[in-house]
């Protein structure tokens, strides 16, 4: 495989085109941190692609890392030679595409396709991924150095052993055998058990849960052997139990006798009271047909007799009544019947008449009086007007006169005075704006002329000048004599015209609103002086029909009515009054000469008017008293009635002692013999009375009351429902309660002692079983919990150490086959080169002897030692090269990528490294060196310039990178 | 034709520690296996049942405390509470000393067990008439403390004199039933990892003489039923008590139609647990944190409907990103459920092994890998499988992550 040419679009600092001799040492030359190695790592990237996995790359994904520094595209592109045919690979890392082509124009990307979407061309080519690849193919910087450290402490640390198992046990990922182990190792040296809280190894992680879970199966036991202990007190409690029940038995019993005895005495006494019961019982009945006279009162006896008495009297004084009220009654009906008689002559009227006359007569008086006041006010009303001059007669007349004119007439004479106010006003109004109106058209004429005559002028002189060129032309005078002259003419014509015209036309609408303002006032003048005519004309002759001379003279008496108008009014009214006050005298005697027709006629002045009303009245009382005659002696009814009350009253009352002394009152007896019978009920209710009163209470009063009977009775019933039924009597009779007392104290207090105890047992045992049910849910979950803990501890000490016996035999048995081949061909190599070291021999741990080239067999530490410089790094070339050859495909030698290694080399180390690569190892394998040393470089070109020239390809990096 | 009501609760195991739950969730399922028997109590009186069938495991062990004991017998003493038939299970056996049965014992211990409570304290068949019904004969048989129960309860010898007391009565069934009540396991239906107790076979079912077979022990619903009615059937457990235990748990109400003919019997079955258990498989290949594993199980658990008062197994498959390591639930989570119990034994990392197996060994660690492939592929122990995966998982970690945590301990399936 030869790597033909580089195109880096944009690659960490790379930017630019860099191609190689596939025969030849390629030296990549160029300063320091300017991309050198950046192209070396754009090599591996074009044929494997770039990591952007953060799960792998925590920190920083290769496809990060590599972004150009200064943006833009991230392209690179790799020519290469495999197998004798040329493929370009181009890889877009912006996009993620990836493309590769033939020589002949094919793309044959999906030859290189391994999964979904991934493409490791390197993978494909050479069988290796790109750890692999970077393994073999890439040596970095100071690499060559670490392989074998200069430093004492760090050659201890067999770091050549760690890069050869390296090299040997990794494809997939950079962990070698001897780290797994000690990973691994290390994971079982601290084992996390969360149960006991305890980190620590996994043996002692696991003998500590194993005591654990002894120690919970011994804590478990005890709980079990406490329940088990706990069996004990439980019977202890069932028996005593038993005994609780023998006791409460025996005081059942004792409680049944006690009972019994209390039901006796109960019995007892309720018969002792049952007899008082009876006895009660027949005071009760004879008692109860003496209940009739009870309420017969004490003097019942004494009353009847009494009132049998009282009604008798009263019987008599009703009979005397009567008499009277006849007597009476006869003599009053005769005096009213002779005051009838003298009034006969008011018999037509009635008492309502005698009101009208009484109403007449006080109106008659009062229109008299008021007549006389009137008049006398009205004769010193007249004598101050004729103090003043008024004739009655002339006003009398004025009045005649003026009072029979029309409503127009009236009107014609009202308006005179308005007419003549309102003439003078508007005409003295009217002709000022005449005269006003009249100055403004005079004005406006006078500035019209003004303007007028300059026109006036103007066409004059056009006129004559046309004239006179007119005249020249009829002549045939010379043109230039009437040319100027007919139109200087022309245009002064017609300046004159024009002014003419404006003079006339000025303030045109001023001089219409004058003019139409004086037509106006003009007109309403004329109206005015119509008006006053007319009115003139009707005044003149309303004065020829009322016969006066002119209009003036009718005026003047008018206005002299109208001021005596005003003057008379109060005498005016005070007539209109007498004229009232005659109407209702008029009235007043026609009524009363009605009313008094019908009582015997007579004078309608208001004595007799009166007096014949009081006749009239008396008549009238005396018609009522006779009507009343006999209601007037219905005291003696009332009297009567009352006498008969009292016969009644006393009758009933009478009755009423029979009654309530049990007796039915029979009218067809006498009174003695029913006075007998109640002598006899008297008799009844005093024996009645001593029952009720004393003997009946007595007997009451020794009977217990009915609560106490009734509490008795309960408790004799509750003490048989408590025994279920009737009690039998104790044969030889009740025990004395202070027996049956002491033998129910001494059980209870033997059934308190076993409550106690069982109490305190029940106790006991419900601890146990409570402490038990409470601690072994916790435990048993506990120990749950630890043995799962123990079986994972257990897996995982299984697990780690199965995963560390199969890494060690694996490991064992690819060291082995490392080391032989390693053996063979790091041996091969050196021959070729012509070192000191004769031989090589790896060992199965990956560590190594040399034999020199005088026989002596050494270990490595020492052959470190003992080598010289170049001949350590001709070794680890060759070592190198053994790995990648071993690593690589058959047939297919991979090309490396060298980074300056021999950057830390001193010259003469450098100058062999370089020899090595360039006569021995370029043979076989594609080198490209990249360095920022050029002048060293250059100086060892120097020293072997024949070698140099034709064996190395000079490439400068920057160049490459500016040429693009 | 009269109809016959039971409600058949069994396996309430009242006092069981309840161990595999973190111990804030114990009490909380303590109390729901209480309330699941007040439940079925009242549930008994609202339907007016002529009786509670209890075939076994009441208690979940001989030795309950006295609240959780004085909790049971309080339960039953409720008024309106029909006759309770108890056939104690072999977590609370019958013995002259059990102080859990024992009257003596129960009056010592201030709490004994009222009167419409019968329990049977035999291991043979004995029979209690239905209080009302006095033609409807409830058989039971009880387990005995300290003794294996290998004996078959419905062989034939065991059920002879049931036969003869059967015979008493006409043949044709007119007359009443015969219900039997005990605990014992259904041969061919036991859950892996469940002891068997007084093992019986379908076809001694079928040929018992009881009209109806009350029974208890597994802890799933199931029942045997033929021609169109029930011969045989678990309640199963009243509330889920293990994560093996899936679905929604109860009791059912038996009506056994008595009259001509051969009694049959129907089933409807009555919710008693508001917490569902759930088996879940969640693949979490890919997930490249802790937390997105933890979304993948948020998403699986709606799937399937869980709620946060169920509890749920969730079994991870799949492979996760390497270097991810995967503990628990995270606290985003963890409230997503009543618990959630997280079983890892199907995750695997993320390694490629078909690589490994393919590549050519040219490498130490390709080698390793290869060497622990062949004995994986070779062993058939699944112990020791899981325990070759895991020390191959373990050696690639050191490899490839430079680094070892216990991890692979769970691995299985």
């Amino acid at each position: 495989m030869k790597l033909l040419r580089l195109k880096a679009d944009g690659f960490g600092p790379l930017r630019g085109e860099y191609p190689f001799d596939p025969d030849k040492v390629t030296l990549v030359v160029d300063r320091n941190e300017t991309g050198k190695s950046s192209l070396l790592s754009a090599v591996g990237a074009a044929l494997y692609g770039l990591e952007g996995d953060k799960r792998s790359h925590r920190v920083l994904t290769p496809l990060e890392r590599w972004r150009p520094w200064d943006g833009g595209s991230y392209r690179v592109e790799l020519e290469f030679e495999n197998d004798g045919e040329r493929f370009t690979v181009r890889r877009d890392f912006e996009r993620g595409t990836v493309e590769v082509w033939n020589a002949r124009g094919q793309e044959v990307t999906p030859e290189f396709r391994e999964g979904k979407d991934d493409f490791p061309v390197g993978k494909k080519l050479f069988g290796l991924d790109v750890a692999e690849f970077e393994k073999c193919a890439l040596v970095r910087q100071h690499e060559l150095d670490l392989v074998v450290p200069a430093d004492e402490k760090a050659r201890r640390a067999t770091t050549l052993h760690a890069r050869l198992e390296n090299a040997a046990d990794t494809r997939g990922g950079d962990t070698n055998a001897a780290e797994a182990l000690q990973v691994l190792e290390g994971a079982a040296r601290k084992y996390t058990c969360a149960e006991l809280e305890f980190t620590g190894t996994v043996e002692t992680a696991i003998q500590r849960l194993d005591l654990k879970l002894g120690t919970l199966g011994t804590e478990l036991n005890t709980l079990e052997h406490d329940l088990a202990q706990a069996s004990g007190p439980l019977a202890e409690l069932a028996r005593l139990a038993d005994e609780e029940q023998v006791s409460r038995t025996a005081l059942d019993r004792l409680e049944a006798e006690r009972r019994a005895g209390a039901a006796a005495e109960l019995k007892r006494a309720l018969a002792e009271i049952e007899e008082q019961e009876r006895a009660l019982a027949r005071l009760r009945a004879e008692a109860e047909p003496l209940a009739a006279a009870a309420h017969l009162p004490a003097n019942a006896e004494a009353d009847l007799r009494e009132t049998i008495a009282r009604h008798a009297e009263a019987q008599r004084n009703l009979e005397t009544l009567e008499a009277r009220r006849r007597e009476e009654q006869e003599r009053e009906r005769r005096e009213l019947e002779t005051a009838v008689e003298s009034l006969k002559a008011y018999a037509g009227c009635g008492p309502e008449d005698a009101d009208r006359l009484v109403a007449l007569a006080a109106e008659v008086r009062r229109v008299a009086e008021e007549e006389g006041r009137l008049r006398g006010a009205m004769g010193g009303l007249r004598e101050t007007l004729t103090a003043k001059g008024y004739e009655p007669a002339r006003i009398e007349a004025l009045t005649g006169r003026f009072d029979a004119l029309d409503e127009a007439q009236q009107k014609l004479l009202a308006g005179q005075a308005q007419l003549a106010l309102a003439y003078q006003t508007d005409v003295a109004r009217l002709e000022a704006a005449r005269t006003a109106h009249s100055e403004t058209l005079r004005e406006i004429d006078a500035a019209r002329s003004a303007r007028r005559l300059p026109g006036l002028i103007v066409a004059a002189l056009g006129a004559g000048a046309a004239v006179a060129g007119g005249t020249a032309l009829v002549i045939q005078a010379e043109p230039r004599v009437w040319a100027p002259l007919l139109a200087g003419g022309g245009v002064l014509l017609a300046t004159g015209l024009a002014l003419l015209a404006g003079g006339s036309g000025a303030r045109s609408e001023e001089r219409e609103t004058a003019l139409r303002g004086l037509t106006d006032a003009q007109r309403q003048l004329n109206q005015l002086k119509t008006r006053r005519a007319e009115s003139e004309v009707g005044l003149a002759e309303l004065a020829r029909a009322l016969g006066y001379r002119d209009g003036v003279e009718l005026m003047r008496d008018r206005n002299e009515h109208q001021r005596l108008m005003e003057e008379s009014g109060p005498v005016l009214r005070a007539q209109e009054q007498l004229s009232g006050l005659e109407g209702r005298r008029r009235a007043a005697f026609a009524d009363v000469r009605a009313v008094l027709d019908r009582a015997g006629g007579g004078p309608p002045d208001p004595a007799h008017l009166e007096r014949v009303a009081a006749g009239i009245r008396h008549l009238t009382a005396v018609r009522q008293r006779l009507g009343e005659l006999d209601r007037s002696w219905s005291w003696i009814d009332d009297e009567k009635r009352v006498a008969e009350a009292a016969v009644t009253g006393l009758h009933e009352r009478a009755v009423r002692i029979l009654q309530s002394a049990g007796l039915a009152y029979d009218p067809e007896k006498p009174w003695a013999e029913q006075v007998q019978e109640l002598a006899e009920r008297a008799q009844g209710r005093a024996r009645w009375q001593l029952l009720t009163d004393e003997l009946i209470p007595q007997a009451e009063r020794r009977l217990p009351p009915a609560p106490a009977i009734a509490d008795l009775r309960r408790q004799l019933a509750a003490i048989e429902a408590e025994a279920g039924g009737a009690l039998p009597e104790p044969p030889a009779g009740p025990r004395p309660g202070f027996d049956i007392e002491r033998d129910a104290k001494r059980h209870r207090e033997l059934l308190e002692l076993i409550q106690r105890r069982r109490a305190d047992l029940r106790v006991e045992v419900e601890d146990v079983v409570k402490r038990a049910n409470a601690a072994r849910p916790e435990l048993l979950a506990q120990q749950e919990r630890i043995e799962r803990a123990l079986e994972r501890a257990r897996r995982f000490k299984r697990a780690v150490e199965l995963a560390c016996t199969s890494i060690q035999g694996v490991a064992l048995e690819t060291h082995r086959r490392w080391a032989e081949f390693l053996n063979r061909r790091v041996t091969q190599l050196l021959e070729t080169v012509g070192t000191q070291v004769e031989d090589l021999r790896f060992g199965e741990d990956l560590d190594f002897s040399v034999k020199l080239w005088n026989g002596q067999q050494i270990a490595r530490g020492k052959a470190v030692l003992q080598l010289s410089a170049g001949a350590r790094d001709q070794l680890w070339l060759a070592i190198r090269l053994a790995i990648s050859e071993y690593l690589s495909r058959p047939g297919c030698p991979l090309p490396l990528l060298m980074d300056d290694v021999f950057a830390t080399s001193d010259d003469e180390r450098a100058r062999a490294g370089m020899r090595l690569l360039i006569e021995y190892f370029a043979r076989q394998h594609q080198v490209i060196l990249a360095t920022c040393h050029r002048h060293r470089h250059e100086k060892l070109a120097a020293l072997d310039p024949e070698l140099w020239a034709a064996q190395v390809h000079w490439l400068d990096a920057r160049a490459a990178s500016l040429s693009r | 034709m009269a109809v016959v009501r039971f409600l058949q609760v069994s396996d309430l195991h009242l006092g069981r520690p309840f161990g595999s739950l973190p111990a804030e969730r114990r009490s909380d399922r303590r109390r729901d296996q209480r309330r699941a028997l007040e439940l079925a109590v009242r549930l008994a009186m609202e339907r007016g049942v002529h009786a509670i069938l209890l075939p076994g495991d009441l208690f979940d062990m001989e030795w309950v405390d006295a609240d959780t004991l004085a909790f049971a017998v309080e339960a039953f003493k409720v008024s309106g509470c029909p006759p309770v038939f108890v056939a104690p299970g072999n977590h609370d056996p019958y013995s002259d000393a059990s102080p859990t049965w024992s009257p003596s014992l129960m009056r010592a211990r201030g709490c004994p067990w009222p009167e419409h409570v019968h329990v049977f304290t035999t291991v043979e068949w004995s029979a209690r008439p239905l209080p009302g019904m006095e033609s409807v004969r409830i058989w039971g048989r009880c387990a005995i403390a300290g003794v294996a129960s290998a004996e078959r309860p419905l062989g034939p010898e065991a059920v002879s004199h049931v036969e003869r007391a059967r015979g008493t009565r006409p043949q044709d069934g007119s007359a009443g039933a015969d219900v039997a009540v005990f605990h014992g396991s259904r041969e061919g239906f036991l859950p892996p990892g469940q002891k068997s107790w007084a093992p019986f076979s379908d076809d001694e079912a079928w040929r018992s003489p009881f009209d109806y077979l009350a029974v208890g022990h597994i802890h799933t619903a199931q029942r045997l039923q033929g021609d169109g009615a029930v011969r045989l059937a678990y309640a199963g457990a009243a509330i889920g008590l293990d994560f093996g235990e899936l679905g929604t748990h109860g009791c059912c109400e038996v009506r056994l139609a008595v009259g001509e003919g051969r009694p049959g019997a129907e089933l409807e079955f009555i919710e008693l647990d508001r917490r569902q258990v759930f088996d879940i498989a969640a693949d979490v290949t890919g997930c490249g944190s802790a937390e997105q594993v933890d979304r993948r199980i948020a998403k699986a658990l709606d799937q399937v409907g869980a709620s946060e008062q169920d509890l749920a197994t969730v079994r991870l498959a799949g492979r996760l990103g390497r270097g991810v390591r995967y503990a628990g639930p995270g606290p985003e989570l963890r409230p997503r459920a009543f618990h959630l119990r997280v079983d890892t034994r199907g995750l695997r990392p993320d390694y490629d092994l078909d690589a490994l197996r393919a590549g050519d060994g040219g490498s130490t660690e390709e080698r390793f890998a290869r060497a622990l492939l062949a004995q994986l592929d070779a062993e058939q122990d699944p112990a020791r499988r899981a325990g070759i995966e895991a020390a191959l998982y373990y050696g690639l970690d050191a490899f490839r992550l430079h680094e070892v945590t216990p991890a692979y301990e769970e691995l299985g399936g």
